[in-house]
């Protein structure tokens, strides 16, 4: 009798303890849960808020770097999907700004985890593919792509590479057809050159096309001595550049190869003109508010001659 | 004169006539194209104007008077990062994160685009999943010239910087 009160006593303890436990791990699980969302939401607003890329790079990875501690402790496995959700997104924010590859590997860590548990969106999985072509990982890519999984996504063009082997900086031009990317390789080290930081995309960038295209002189300096290039991307639409190209024979737009070539370039916002004298940046003339910026392109073209 | 004096003189004529005409033709096509761009940039700048949300402060007075918004259509999350993501200028927003309104419909991320007037940046969003009656009307908003640059956001002076999942709109003229 007394045995079975003892009995009935510990198994109502061992189900009290079993509840007890269980809430203290839901309760813990709702705190790394709240960690990882406040982190993101911390990421965005910085995102939004701060300008310069340099500063924002630091302060985002800074957060990262904390998320990514957490998530090693706890377990990627372990997290909530919406969790590894947060943490792929936070891991594609830091890879878009760094273009680095510890920030590409988490991605892809993370959307494996996704993709484990059934979970990897075809926006997520886009996003994926993109950024491999973006860093110009483009075995990764090719063997992403290849996944069954992923039969449904957008496929770019094909990236040739210089069959050189280069050691300089290069930049990519599209097919006229649209169906390749084509690397070759550039110099800016002899004589006069305008390196113009720009986007088809952008409609600051068109503006000051069509308006260079309208003044014979400066559409003249443009094909002789321009070099228009865009920064790193991972759009995947390359329509827009071919259109780009077909309209602006003289100044075709390029991709350029690594963004981390072009350490004289202070900025890729677009537009940015930017004039070299044998290799040495003279002047720059950022932004394209009107036709009037013309004025401030002559300027800098005099310095040139 | 020689004949064959003539006949150069001929073929250099019919040669720059011909690079003239090229060269027109070229001109026309792009002051066809920048027109168009204006007119575009002109509708997009007063849809902004018509649209009920300018700034934060109306956009916290819209929030504190309506109980259903359309922005009900994304999960508290979601509407925190989005609403954290908006940017404007004096006239109204230069640019958003497109991020938490790509796992919506065409038809929801246009309602809460409208409420600033940038409804039409749905077509630079890759949504998740779209029916066939909402991509089909997606592609009928397609514009001439495309202005709304993704991944970029509205930068003083006159420039789009590339910014993570952001929207550059064509409203972004002089800030």
């Amino acid at each position: 009798m007394a045995n079975s009160k003892i009995l009935n006593n510990f198994f109502k303890y061992c189900v009290l303890a079993f509840f007890l436990y269980g809430s203290l791990c839901r309760a813990e699980d709702n705190q790394v849960s709240d960690i990882i969302s406040d982190a993101y939401l911390r990421m965005e607003k910085m995102d939004a808020k701060i300008v310069s890329p340099t500063d924002k790079l630091i302060k985002l990875d800074k957060i990262f770097s904390e998320l990514r501690v957490l998530v090693n402790k706890a377990g990627l496995s372990s997290l909530k999907t919406s969790d590894v959700d947060d943490y792929f997104r936070s891991a594609d924010k830091l890879a878009f700004y760094s273009l680095g590859s510890s920030h590409v590997k988490e991605m892809r860590r993370s959307l494996d985890e996704l993709e484990r548990r059934g979970a990897a969106k075809r926006a997520e999985r886009q996003t994926m593919l993109d950024t491999y072509i973006e860093v110009r990982w483009f075995r990764d890519a090719t063997k992403f792509a290849a996944k069954p999984i992923n039969s449904d996504l957008k496929v770019g063009p094909l990236f040739i590479p210089n069959a050189r082997r280069h050691m300089g900086r290069s930049i990519w031009t599209v097919a006229p057809n649209g169906d390749s990317m084509n690397e070759s390789d550039v110099s800016i080290d002899k004589g006069a050159k305008i390196i113009v930081v720009s986007s088809p995309w952008c409609h600051f960038s068109q503006n000051a096309s069509a308006a260079i295209f309208k003044d014979e002189a400066m559409s003249a300096e443009m094909a002789k001595i321009s070099l228009w290039i865009m920064p790193q991307t991972r759009l995947s639409k390359y329509d827009e550049m071919v259109e780009w190209n077909k309209r602006y024979v003289d100044w075709p737009i390029h991709e350029v190869n690594l963004q981390s070539d072009w350490p004289e370039i202070p900025s890729w916002a677009t537009p940015g003109f930017f004039f070299f004298q044998n290799g040495k940046l003279v002047s720059s003339v950022i932004g394209w508010p009107g036709p009037e910026q013309l004025e401030a392109l002559r300027a800098s073209v005099a310095k040139l001659h | 004169m020689k004949i064959t004096t003539a006949f150069r003189m001929i073929t250099a004529c019919a040669f720059a006539c011909l690079n003239g005409a090229t060269f027109a033709k070229n001109l026309s096509i792009d002051v066809a194209a920048a027109t168009a761009a204006e007119g575009q940039r002109n509708r997009a700048a007063a849809q902004v104007y018509f649209a009920p949300i300018h700034s934060e402060q109306e956009l916290h007075s819209y929030l504190a008077g309506n109980k259903s918004t359309p922005l009900d259509a994304l999960d508290p999350k979601s509407e925190g990062r989005f609403l954290a993501s908006l940017t404007f200028n004096a006239k109204g927003i230069t640019g958003f994160s497109y991020e938490d309104l790509r796992s919506l419909s065409p038809s929801e991320a246009y309602s809460i685009l409208a409420l600033f007037g940038a409804q039409e940046a749905i077509i630079g969003i890759p949504f998740d999943s779209a029916s066939t009656a909402d991509e089909a009307n997606v592609g009928l908003l397609s514009p001439i010239v495309i202005q709304d640059y993704p991944d970029a956001r509205c930068q003083p002076p006159a420039t789009c910087l590339s910014s993570h999942q952001q929207i550059c709109l064509s409203t972004c003229q002089n800030p």
